[in-house]
């Protein structure tokens, strides 16, 4: 029963991880797209390079939802009904973002869409950050459950993360549009990641550096996860850096990848040092834990079977897609866009 | 006003907002997918105009389908959270398996469809529809055995303050889900049957490209016809499983005070929820409500009477909404009969006819929702029928203000989605075929 607990953990962290690390470049692009676009023809570009992905890059969110749910029934209840008021803005975030994406090609007046566009990719960026700075810190529960609301919910690490959120999010999605662009907006984007790398690099580094003041300072000392922790933090640091060596020489695609691999390991080291909480907790007692709050063994063993089957077969199959659709776009040739 | 009356309120418009474009995802995509496969076979290029003009409606209506579903997941865990930990171990896994199983295959495959037009070989793309048309039809599988299990719960025991999966084989059998999930998606076959039929019809009028949209006209037909059939049926084998596994939410349909052997059905019936009685009941067929129970005239039908006060679901909304959902089922079946008549015939010219046909776009919408009054408040007072109230399932440290909150959120916002998901249908419907 332990193991089949500790397993549903690594595949609740993964889940959410990938959901963070594939939603965050059309998430990324969202935020970015008012500020560096002029012609009406980069918004287009923009809009297909992520029209046919962010559906199911968000399908991970769902699933990693559903997971929470069938996995760690208590954890589900307490985490959304605790968190009311932030979900409740990110689901509407999401919402107003989705159909924008959706149906922006569809009407004369865009300006609106594109507003709701930025506004949601944004919000619900933030706010993701925020909840999930706070489950990396622990939260204040007591015998009531958590009931400080959303102003005890922006607390310096909920902020911080929000923030690095942003900031890491809006350089995936540069980097998505250095790679799918062509044409002289692709150096535009090549510019704009630059950018976007220094702040990121400089707040990864803020990040760390706080990170022992925001967490439980004794996470290092517990042994397992700590160590994976800190190797896979290590391992984010590389890939940050080794971003910058890609751009520099052109690697559109390289460059995509190792942010990709700087996602995938900084939410890897993130979910590692809350083991084995769901909650963590301020007051140890009321740990929220894979162990107290998972499904019945019978149910655990099912959800196991489905999860190997089907998940790598999604990943093949996603990955299919990705490559019948990874053409190129180009604002000065509407040859290559859609609509 | 408390919070738990917000939550219920905030649920059911929520889901039933929702439920507005999940029927006509799950229909519309067959027949696109239809006319996509046809175009294939034969290259007759009258058949990708048809994939195209109502791809593109599908599309405006799948981008508001599928971002509201997102809210459904949530809010269990954010209002019920009480019956999130209840019946976690075994409602969490269909709706974690609907996810991994058919929401994936839905979305990757629609964004291939959307942009791979030019990028990938007409092989592929006809793929990519049927894999949107299996993924959205599996999603509704899953999603029905999970509310199977609120309706009729198999295969669990109850382990101190929630129920346990002890037999997943009982509930992936649950007879009451594979009924349901029948009677569901043929309904919405004919919901997506008829917005096709109406669309056609409007252009048929029009006269314009009208020969294009007569065979379009005619697919839908067929489809419509033979889905209201499988609706009456399985709505009838649907019935006589409520009667077995859902006694108060039988009697409420039927409006039964008095338990009776070999019932009658009044054709005419005023219930009279006060009083315990039925104001009229009048044109009695007799032993039909038997039959309808059990096939067999002289099986006993219990009444309200027969369970407490506070284990009786609310009677005339119940009643009302089964009396002209049953009511509509019977015209969608004359009409599509008609409908394929006239088109066999070559006959698709009355102005009346079409005009019927046009207008009637709404009314399987208006089933559909119906169907899902009945089953949802013919619930009541059950969340999981038997076993946990909708008043114990609720969040226990939600306030009143955040719950208001998040109501009035939910409806600004879904007004005005309402609002350009009908704008942008009417006018890309009327447009109709440019190129």
């Amino acid at each position: 029963m332990e193991s089949l607990q500790i397993l549903w953990f690594i595949l609740w962290a993964t889940l959410w991880s990938v959901y963070f690390t594939l939603d965050g470049f059309d998430l990324g692009s969202g935020i970015l797209m008012n500020f560096i676009s002029k012609k009406e023809e980069e918004k287009t570009a923009i809009i297909n390079s992520i029209g046919p992905f962010w559906d199911g890059n968000e399908v991970w969110l769902i699933t990693a939802g559903g997971v929470t749910f069938a996995a760690f029934p208590e954890a589900y209840a307490k985490m959304f009904s605790w968190f009311y008021i932030p979900f409740f803005l990110i689901l509407i975030s999401l919402i107003l973002r989705g159909v924008s994406v959706e149906l922006r090609s569809k009407v004369e007046n865009k300006k609106i869409f594109d507003f709701f566009i930025f506004l949601g990719s944004f919000l619900a960026t933030f706010l993701l950050g925020v909840a999930f700075g706070n489950l990396w810190s622990g939260v204040y529960v007591d015998s009531n459950g958590y009931t400080k609301g959303v102003i005890g919910l922006l607390n310096s690490s909920g902020i911080l993360t929000g923030i690095a959120f942003v900031i890491f999010m809006s350089m995936h999605g540069a980097l998505w549009l250095y790679y799918k662009m062509e044409g002289e907006f692709k150096l535009k984007m090549k510019i704009i990641s630059k950018k976007l790398w220094a702040f990121s690099a400089l707040f990864y580094g803020i990040f760390i550096i706080f990170l022992p003041s925001i967490k439980n300072p004794n996470f290092i000392l517990n042994y397992l996860n700590g160590y994976i922790s800190v190797i896979s933090y290590a391992l984010a640091a590389l890939f940050m850096i080794l971003i910058k060596k890609s751009i520099e020489k052109g690697k559109d695609y390289f460059a995509f990848m190792k942010s990709f691999m700087f996602f995938l390991f900084f939410f890897i080291a993130n979910f590692s040092t809350q083991y084995p909480n769901i909650i963590p907790s301020k007051i140890p007692d009321f740990n929220v834990s894979v162990f107290n709050s998972s499904s019945s063994f019978m149910t655990l063993k099912i959800m196991s079977i489905v999860a190997i089957v089907f998940v790598p077969i999604v990943i093949a199959y996603q990955i299919w897609v990705y490559k019948l659709l990874n053409h190129k776009l180009n604002p000065d040739d509407k040859e290559t866009l859609f609509y | 006003m408390d919070y738990l009356f917000i939550s219920r309120l905030q649920f059911a418009l929520t889901a039933a907002f929702h439920f507005l474009f999940v029927p006509m995802t799950l229909g519309v995509v067959i027949l696109v997918a239809v006319m996509q496969t046809i175009w294939y076979l034969t290259g007759n290029e009258d058949y990708i105009k048809l994939v195209k003009f109502f791809g593109k409606l599908f599309l405006i209506n799948f981008a508001i389908g599928v971002v509201t579903g997102i809210s459904l997941e949530f809010q269990f865990g954010m209002n019920w959270a009480e019956y999130s930990k209840y019946v976690g171990d075994i409602f969490g896994v269909p709706l974690a398996i609907e996810a991994t199983v058919a929401f994936f295959l839905e979305s990757i495959f629609l964004g291939l469809w959307i942009f791979g037009w030019k990028k990938v070989s007409p092989k592929i793309h006809l793929l990519s529809i049927w894999m949107v048309a299996i993924g959205s039809n599996l999603s509704a599988l899953w999603i029905l055995f999970a509310n199977a299990f609120m309706q009729r719960p198999v295969g669990y025991t109850i382990a101190g303050s929630r129920v346990e999966l002890v037999d997943f084989k009982a509930f992936l059998l649950n007879q009451y889900g594979w009924v349901k999930f029948f009677h569901t998606v043929f309904s919405a076959y004919v919901v997506g049957a008829f917005f096709v039929m109406g669309i056609s019809a409007y252009h048929i009028l029009k006269k314009n490209k009208e020969e294009i949209f007569k065979k379009s006209f005619k697919i839908a037909a067929y489809f419509g016809a033979l889905s209201s059939i499988m609706v009456f049926i399985f709505g009838d084998f649907h019935a006589k499983d409520i009667y077995k596994f859902q006694p108060t939410k039988f009697a409420a349909m039927e409006s039964v005070w008095e338990t009776q052997k070999g019932a009658s059905y009044p054709l005419i019936v005023i219930p009279d929820e006060k009083n315990e009685r039925n104001m009229i009941e009048a044109v009695k067929i007799p032993y039909f409500l038997s039959i309808l129970a059990t096939y067999n005239p002289h099986s006993e039908v219990k009444g309200l009477k027969e369970f407490p006060a506070d284990e009786r679901p609310p009677v005339l909304l119940t009643f009302l909404s089964f009396r002209i959902m049953v009511l509509l089922g019977i015209i969608f079946i004359a009409i599509s009969f008609l409908s394929v008549y006239l088109s066999y015939k070559n006959k698709l010219e009355n102005q009346l006819f079409l005009k019927v046909i046009l207008y009637s776009i709404p009314l399987p919408y208006i089933a559909t929702q119906l169907g899902w009054i009945v089953a949802e408040v013919g619930r009541q007072p059950w969340a999981v029928y038997g076993l946990l109230k909708t008043k114990d399932a609720i969040s226990q440290n939600l306030t009143y203000s955040q719950v208001i909150f998040s109501f009035s959120g939910y409806m600004i916002v879904y007004t005005i989605l309402g609002i350009i998901g009908f704008y942008l249908m009417i006018k890309n419907a009327i447009k109709g075929i440019t190129e």
